[in-house]
């Protein structure tokens, strides 16, 4: 026989459980309608209320602002042409922001933003690490987000810093006792899970020159930890498998990683503006996208294996280049924008099947100012976002891994209309 | 601020859609990812094929005439202590301790609950000799395939077949027949399926109809295959070419492979082609049989196992017989052995080719140690040699990458235990892959019967 044969070791790392990481909702299409409409090339010039997911500095603009939005997105992703089983992504998106002016011609602001999907605060879950599955589309866009900006501006500068939060799942986990005592047999449950809070660091800085101005902006990574523990403890009289089982799973679910983005904004006239920026994706220092469990059981008998640990998943850092366009005047404004999102995803030879692919996305959108009411100046916003994956061929190291051949392919419609009410 | 959150109430109360629900998985493509396997409950008749490790010598009731019989897909569809027995509600009969499952015992010829009092019993049921029966007065307050005992007025069942007749105003129905079902055959994704039965020294092939993925009935009863002056006809294995089937079987002692075609759907064989293959390299040691024949680049091929498990031959098709492609065996016991994975690999045979996106995927039977040892109380218990499915894959024919981690498919028992599994088919639905084998223990003496395991997302 002619035999081509995977090093041992891989089979090491085989599967049980693998997660989903990869960009939060408002990271994959923006936050509010304009920044929807402009695939996110407006880190040098963002709402205020949309400052802290975009630009930190920019939250320091005088008066008070809110805006809620509403987008859905439908994920029509596919391997082999067959459409793969993905959630569409829908919620709220809330911006708040207020800034006040400080003697020394300085402004400090403040701002909060969050995203609030409908089914959910977060989706954690993990599947089979063999399964196809797509790695930025999946428990990410699912889950909440909040972040906080604080940031002062003194003429054309303006610094903001501030923290995304997210929640970590923890806790001593459950716990099953099933014993004997005078009475008889008895069943004793209890469950201790925490939710933890856990932050990262979101820092910006902004200048705006008038006709040029220039944004950056610099986030940490963030994930949801997931430790739960199971124990289980059977002691009845005569029974041979009396005993403990103790079932470890850890995992990080719903990865956004660090980046760091540089861009700028130029009016061009005639009520243009152009809007450019950079922005590296740090995936190589995210945590391995997967669940390791350990199993400790001692029941008369313990089986061979008991710890099953999934291989790294050396997904790459990435630069995403956006443009967008913007013409407005007083009351109307119309824009446009396009985004090119590598995949991070290294190509897939051993028993991990990650789906996914280069991204081209294009926005259009629009917005109106509504007038005054009640005293506060309304503006409405509304984008439809079309996102095409170029299609991708994998093929993996041997035909005898699951999954061997496999070609990625999707398009990902996305439509957010937001309204924002001003203060002055 | 007050305007200000107005607003906000205002605009949060639109646009909250449901939750979501739970997501389907991405189908499984015959690679692994196979769950729990269950018996495939195979029906010749009114009788399920039960194989002799789990025989309990009771195969037929006698059955009061007239006795309504009641159709039925499941166990719960039934009455009492009724079980579904092929797609019928019948008492289940039983002869002896031990041949009743769970809390069941055998009382009055059929599986009932144990009893201490007639508390203990269900209502308008009595306790009679640690078993509830029904109280009676006439054969129609039983269960189908019980009869009311004028002395006792209660239900109790009689059985029969094997020179054991019934009285008048019963008729004996078969239950259960016994017998070794091997080398199941699944025709691509239709609803049908060819496998060997073996009784004595007889190995007959039997075309059966899929019911339900775990239900499958003899359709003919009688064999589709006979060879005359052949005691063994099995193994096989069939393509469709239009309104023909083509049939690869192994015949005889020392085996030889044959081929026949069908031209009513699989209910009858004829010899097309005597033989197409036969012995003739040393490895072979004078036998081939199991044969998988598939297309691949327009042409067929067939891959066998030569000798008693040395290995998997692989032979292109012609109209003068199947011709090898090399001279030595694409896979043999010493390809398979890993040191960690599967140890001590002694035999490889029983291949089943499936075709998918340029990729031929073969499952085949290997004997060998696989997994770590378990800890019990007295120390290390190293798992015992069994029979195991294996993965080879190839895209050319020529080299075949094996499944990186020992067996693709290996079920264990009491956290220590390996079962033996064996001669393997698959297939790949839309649903997703599914994939059927003959269970035994680890010995491969005692065989239990055909099961099925449904690859990720099959039903």
């Amino acid at each position: 026989m002619s035999a081509g044969r995977l090093s041992g070791g891989v089979g090491l790392a085989i599967l049980l459980a693998s997660g989903r990481a990869e960009a939060t909702a408002p990271a994959t299409f923006g936050h509010g309608g304009r920044s929807a409409a402009l695939v996110r090339a407006d880190v040098a010039d963002a709402d205020p209320a949309g400052a802290p997911v975009q630009n930190a500095a920019l939250a320091a603009a005088p008066g008070a602002r809110v805006r809620l939005g509403y987008g859905y997105g439908v994920l029509d992703l596919r391997i082999d042409d067959r459409r793969a089983d993905v959630a569409d992504v829908s919620g709220l998106d809330l911006g708040v922001q207020a800034g006040f002016r400080l003697p020394a011609s300085f402004t400090l602001g403040f701002a909060f933003a969050a995203h609030v999907p409908d089914a959910q605060i977060a989706k954690i879950g993990f599947r089979p690490g063999t399964e196809p599955q797509f790695v930025r589309y999946e428990a990410a866009l699912q889950r909440a987000t909040f972040d906080l900006a604080l940031a002062l501006r003194r003429g054309p500068f303006a610094l903001g810093m501030g923290a995304a939060l997210a929640l970590d799942m923890g806790g001593e986990g459950t716990r099953f006792e099933l014993g004997q005592d005078a009475e008889g047999t008895y069943a004793d449950a209890a469950s201790d899970i925490s939710l933890a809070y856990r932050a990262a660091p979101i820092v910006g800085i902004a200048v705006d020159l008038g006709r040029v101005a220039f944004g950056a902006s610099l986030r940490g990574g963030l994930g949801v930890s997931v430790a739960v523990d199971s124990d289980v403890r059977i002691a009845l009289a005569e029974n041979p498998l009396n005993g403990t089982t103790q079932v470890r799973v850890r995992g990080v679910s719903g990865y956004d990683p660090p980046r760091f983005v540089f861009g700028a904004r130029a009016k061009v006239g005639l009520g243009f503006s152009v809007l450019g920026s950079i922005e590296w994706q740090g995936y190589s220092d995210a945590p391995p996208p997967v669940a390791d469990v350990s199993l400790d059981v001692a029941l008369g008998t313990s089986p061979g294996r008991t710890e099953v640990q999934f291989v790294a998943p050396n997904f790459r850092d990435v630069l995403v280049p956006r443009l967008g366009l913007e013409w407005a005047t007083g009351r109307w404004a119309a824009r446009a924008g396009y985004g090119l999102s590598p995949s991070p995803v290294p190509p897939q030879r051993g028993f991990t099947s990650y789906a996914d692919a280069t991204r081209h996305a294009v926005g259009l959108g629009g917005g109106v100012a509504l007038g005054r009411v009640w005293g506060v100046d309304l503006r409405a916003d509304l984008a439809a976002q079309v996102s095409v994956l170029a299609e991708r061929a994998e093929e993996k190291a041997s035909p005898a891994l699951p999954n061997a051949r496999y070609v990625v392919s999707g398009r990902v419609v996305h439509g957010a209309l937001s309204v924002e009410a001003a203060f002055r | 601020m007050k305007r200000a959150a107005a607003w906000m109430l205002l605009l949060a109360s639109c646009g909250l859609a449901s939750g979501e629900g739970e997501r389907a998985p991405f189908p499984a493509d015959g690679v692994g990812a196979f769950g729990e396997a269950s018996p495939v409950e195979v029906c010749r008749g009114a009788a399920r094929i039960v194989a002799p490790a789990l025989a309990t010598g009771a195969t037929a009731l006698c059955v009061p005439e007239g006795q309504t019989e009641r159709a039925c897909g499941a166990d719960g569809d039934c009455e009492g202590i009724e079980r579904c027995i092929c797609g019928r509600c019948v008492v289940a009969p039983c002869q002896g301790a031990g041949s009743c499952e769970g809390q069941e015992v055998c009382r009055g010829r059929r599986c009932t609950r144990a009893c201490g009092a007639d508390g203990d019993c269900a209502s308008g049921e009595r306790c009679v000799s640690g078993g509830c029966a029904r109280s009676c007065a006439s054969d129609g307050d039983c269960h189908h395939g019980e009869s009311c005992d004028a002395l006792d007025d209660v239900c109790t069942a009689s059985l029969c077949g094997g020179g054991a007749s019934c009285g008048s105003g019963n008729s004996c129905v078969a239950v259960a027949e016994v017998a070794t079902l091997g080398e199941p055959a699944l025709l691509g994704d239709e609803p049908i399926a060819f496998l060997e039965l073996t009784r004595g020294a007889e190995t007959v092939l039997l075309r059966a109809r899929i019911e339900a993925p775990s239900q499958w009935r003899m359709d003919p009863e009688a064999p589709v295959f006979v060879v005359p002056g052949e005691e063994r006809v099995g193994a096989p294995s069939v393509l469709r070419r239009g309104a023909r089937m083509e049939l690869y079987a192994e015949v005889g002692d020392p085996a030889r492979i044959v081929r026949a075609i069908s031209t009513d759907e699989g209910r009858s064989f004829l010899v097309d082609q005597d033989p197409a293959l036969l012995a003739a390299e040393p490895w072979e040691e004078g036998a081939v049989g199991s044969p998988s024949v598939f297309d691949f680049d327009g042409a067929t091929y067939l891959f066998y196992e030569g000798g008693r498990g040395r290995g998997i031959g692989l032979c292109q098709v012609t109209e003068q017989g199947c011709t090898r492609t090399s001279p030595n065996p694409v896979l043999a016991p010493a390809d398979v052995e890993d040191p960690v994975f599967w140890r001590g690999v002694t035999e490889v045979g029983a291949p089943h080719a499936l075709v998918r996106g340029g990729i031929v995927q073969i499952a085949f039977t290997a004997r060998g140690t696989e997994g770590r040892a378990a800890v019990g109380p007295e120390g290390a218990l190293p798992p015992d040699p069994n029979d195991s499915i294996g993965l080879a894959a190839t895209t050319d024919l020529k080299t075949f990458s094996l499944y990186p981690v020992g067996p693709m498919y290996a079920r264990l028992v009491n956290l220590r235990a390996y079962l033996g599994e064996r001669e393997a088919a698959v297939r790949a639905l839309s649903a997703g892959a599914e994939m059927v084998f003959v269970s035994a223990d680890a010995s491969g003496e005692g065989v239990t019967g055909i099961y099925r395991a449904a690859g990720r997302g099959a039903p």
